[in-house]
């Protein structure tokens, strides 16, 4: 069984400029053959477009759904090559030209990251593109699976509508069961990760993760969630949107790792 | 280097905000014939700047100025600080115009700046080189100008140049391969320095992949013009 409770919240910046909250988030746990999967995305639309809210929305779907048909059609996991989720890369580009294609628009409109977590029972799978971060526990310590991909300066990333999104997504397929994990845009990066050491800071996923196990259920979280991420003291950091997935196996693996 | 040590001023600087920095070394003409109402304003705009950054909360905690002077000599009146630690001191105009050193100085300043937010982990912004004379250089300005185009080109820094009163509009136009000089409408530094610290303001404030999209200065409404025969 999964736990899990996410947020996207519109940033100061984009209430001033008039842009909506272009974050986009998703979680869908899928149960197979008795194993319980949770696959979440996000994905951050580039500031400087200002559709690129459609965008965002599109490839969290089209990544999970990909994800989410591969194992479907009973794919173990752990087969999951790099190549293979590489291809998820070109499968979400292709669904994102189709939406803007449908709209008259540029594909570059929609502009946007992609965070993907797939969790399985005995293995896992993490893909990204840009900035943002995947967070998971894993041997007691948080540590962000990916560093977030920005160029020398502040300001510059990577999309997955760029034409060379394939080669600059990362991929990471991990043999074991992550427990718990969390997907942050870069509107948290500063909050959540310590750039001196580029690790995660403990003292940020701590508390949250055993506010989610102690929770009588997930509903309880989500107003403090958003009250959080509206929060004064995390708009002093950031003025960007930004999104938190939190997701928590709260029953063990079981016996299907065996 | 200095900076560079652990156990530096850096160090507890860093700690106190982690905040990404936009830096910006500002190269001024103090030359003699700046005397009187030009450098006068010239100061007042200064104080008007950092007044300005200290009015937006993250602005106040990312940009960074440093200030270098060349009237005479070259001289590093602030090195990096944040709004909030600046404390402009009042300019006084003398000597002759090393425009060429102090361009070096300020593109050496900046090398070493990005290694000290590299070595604490400080992400930044694309630094910001901003000159401004109202004369031409009396020193050797040729490996300046070559230096600001391989900067340019690197995308090391943007750099800006406006020319006050009889500044020589012509080397300042030899100087970057990418922005056309601008020339200062009488002695409007409060204009200017009023579209540095909000264009600052917006570029501490942009998202990933953002080119901030600067307000043109020379409109009819402007602080600058272009001058004629560019």
């Amino acid at each position: 069984m999964w736990r899990f409770v996410g947020e996207s919240v519109q940033g100061d910046s984009h209430r001033r400029d008039g842009l909506v909250c272009q974050d986009s988030h998703l979680a869908v746990p899928i149960r197979l053959d008795g194993s319980e999967y949770l696959i979440l995305a996000c994905s951050d639309g580039a500031g400087s477009e200002r559709q690129s809210q459609i965008g965002s929305k599109v490839a969290a779907e089209q990544a999970i759904r990909l994800a989410g048909g591969y194992l479907r059609s009973g794919n173990p996991l752990p087969l999951a090559t790099p190549e293979l989720i590489r291809s998820w890369v070109t499968g979400v580009r292709e669904e994102l030209g189709r939406e803007a294609a449908q709209r008259s628009l540029a594909p570059r409109e929609l502009a946007c990251t992609l965070a993907l977590g797939v969790l399985g029972p005995a293995s896992s799978a993490f893909l990204q593109i840009g900035d943002g971060a995947i967070v998971i526990l894993q041997a007691g310590l948080y540590r962000p699976v990916f560093w977030p991909q920005n160029g020398e300066y502040q300001n510059e990333t990577y999309f997955v509508t760029d034409h060379d999104a394939e080669e600059k997504a990362v991929i990471e397929v991990v043999p074991r069961a992550v427990d718990e994990a969390a997907l942050i845009t870069d509107g948290l990066q500063m909050l959540a990760l310590n750039y001196v050491e580029r690790t995660a800071h403990q003292p940020f996923f701590a508390p949250m993760f055993k506010a989610l196990r102690d929770a009588g259920s997930e509903a309880e979280l989500v107003d403090p969630l958003h009250n959080f991420l509206e929060s004064a003291a995390v708009n002093a950091r950031t003025d960007d949107d930004k999104t938190l997935i939190l997701a928590a196996r709260v029953s063990p693996c079981g016996n299907d790792a065996l | 280097m200095a900076e560079q040590i652990p156990f530096g001023a850096a160090t507890v600087e860093f700690v106190n905000n982690p905040e990404p920095r936009v830096p910006f070394v500002l190269l001024l003409d103090t030359s003699g014939s700046m005397q009187g109402p030009p450098i006068e304003a010239l100061n007042s705009g200064l104080m008007q700047c950092r007044d300005e950054l200290l009015a937006d909360a993250l602005a106040a905690k990312r940009v960074e100025l440093a200030v270098v002077t060349f009237g005479g000599s070259v001289n590093v009146v602030t090195e990096f600080t944040t709004a909030e630690q600046f404390s402009p001191q009042s300019l006084i105009a003398d000597g002759d115009t090393p425009m060429g050193g102090a361009i070096l100085k300020g593109i050496e300043m900046l090398a070493q700046r990005k290694q000290t937010y590299k070595g604490h982990g400080i992400a930044y912004y694309r630094p910001w080189i901003f000159l401004i004379t109202d004369g031409a250089p009396t020193d050797q300005w040729h490996e300046a100008a070559r230096r600001i185009k391989d900067g340019e080109l690197k995308k090391a820094f943007l750099f800006f140049s406006v020319g006050v009163d009889d500044a020589d509009q012509g080397v300042l136009k030899q100087l970057s391969s990418q922005r056309e000089p601008l020339k200062l409408k009488g002695l409007r530094f409060r204009d200017l320095f009023q579209w540095v610290s909000s264009s600052l303001t917006r570029t501490s404030h942009s998202r990933s992949d953002e080119q901030v999209k600067l307000e043109n200065p020379a409109t009819p409404a402007g602080w600058a013009e272009i001058p004629a025969g560019n």
